[in-house]
């Protein structure tokens, strides 16, 4: 067989089988007697996806703006803490500087009346 | 329109350098170049105003942070590393005090010892103390702070070596006086 013969034998024309048309038709017909989805149906999964993805925003702002105010807390707590200790070494270093004057005029005093 | 898009951009990028200026209005720039490290915490109003809301009263440590964060405008803190001893000069740091001159900044207090020394500012207006900036010098380190608003300076000072911060001793506190 060559290939005009092979291409003529796929490609001829075959008949449906019985009953085809009827049962095409008959499918059709049952299709379009199903009754359509209630307005409300349709409208109501809108409404549910859009309140989803609402409420997936404002989950995701809420987490975002708590993330904001920990991470501003916990650098407020550090500023104050390195401020609070560059003073605190300071008046320390101040007071160890008075006392280490007045050891010194106690000192001299004694010095003098001796 | 593309061009009206970058102008924007540039002109919403300079309000935000002019804002950060605001916020530290020391120029430090000279001292950044030259350390090793730098540390640097900037808190604006808006960012002190969120902390305040999630500091709690309830906690101890965060009621006293939340009482002494009130009416604070800015903090910034500087810290600055350097490889070696030298690195930044005596005209450097003179280059921070004169940003801290009077009539509207105050020396209260000035230690010095050998490469060391520590100098407190208080901003006054009006009579009232609206600032105050530490300048703390060592021989490879550097410390600025600057807090804008009025603050209880015994309260902040009590307030040094909590949450985890050691409060630093001064460079010869541990030593006893000679007899």
């Amino acid at each position: 067989m060559n290939l005009d013969d092979e291409l003529r034998n796929a490609l001829r024309r075959e008949e449906p089988p019985a009953g085809f048309a009827e049962r095409v038709l008959a499918r059709a017909a049952a299709q379009a007697r199903e009754p359509a989805r209630p307005w409300w149906r349709l409208a109501g999964m809108r409404v549910a996806s859009v309140a989803a993805c609402a409420v997936l925003l404002v989950a995701a702002g809420v987490g975002y703006r708590q993330w904001q105010g920990e991470t501003a807390k916990h650098k407020a707590l550090l500023a104050l803490g390195i401020a609070g200790g560059e003073l605190h070494a300071a008046q320390i270093h101040v007071r160890h500087m008075l006392a280490e004057r007045a050891g010194a005029g106690t000192e001299n005093f004694e010095e003098e009346n001796r | 329109m593309k061009r009206a898009n970058w102008l924007g951009i540039l002109v919403l990028s300079c309000a935000g350098v002019s804002l950060g200026a605001q916020t530290c209005p020391f120029n430090l720039d000279h001292l950044s170049a030259k350390a090793s490290q730098a540390a640097e915490v900037t808190l604006d109003s808006a960012t002190l105003q969120l902390a305040g809301r999630f500091l709690s009263r309830g906690k101890a440590k965060e009621g006293e942070a939340k009482s002494l964060l009130d009416g604070i405008k800015a903090i910034c803190v500087r810290n600055y590393e350097f490889a070696k001893e030298g690195e930044y000069t005596p005209a450097d740091l003179q280059r921070v005090r004169d940003q801290l001159r009077p009539p509207l900044w105050n020396r209260i207090v000035h230690t010095q010892e050998k490469a060391e020394s520590a100098e407190i500012f208080t901003r006054t207006e009006g009579g009232k103390v609206t600032g105050f900036a530490i300048v703390a010098a060592e021989a490879k380190e550097l410390h600025v702070v600057y807090i804008d608003g009025p603050i209880d300076l015994d309260k902040l000072s009590q307030f040094g070596g909590k949450f985890g911060i050691p409060a630093i001793p001064a460079p010869d506190a541990a030593r006893k006086p000679s007899k």
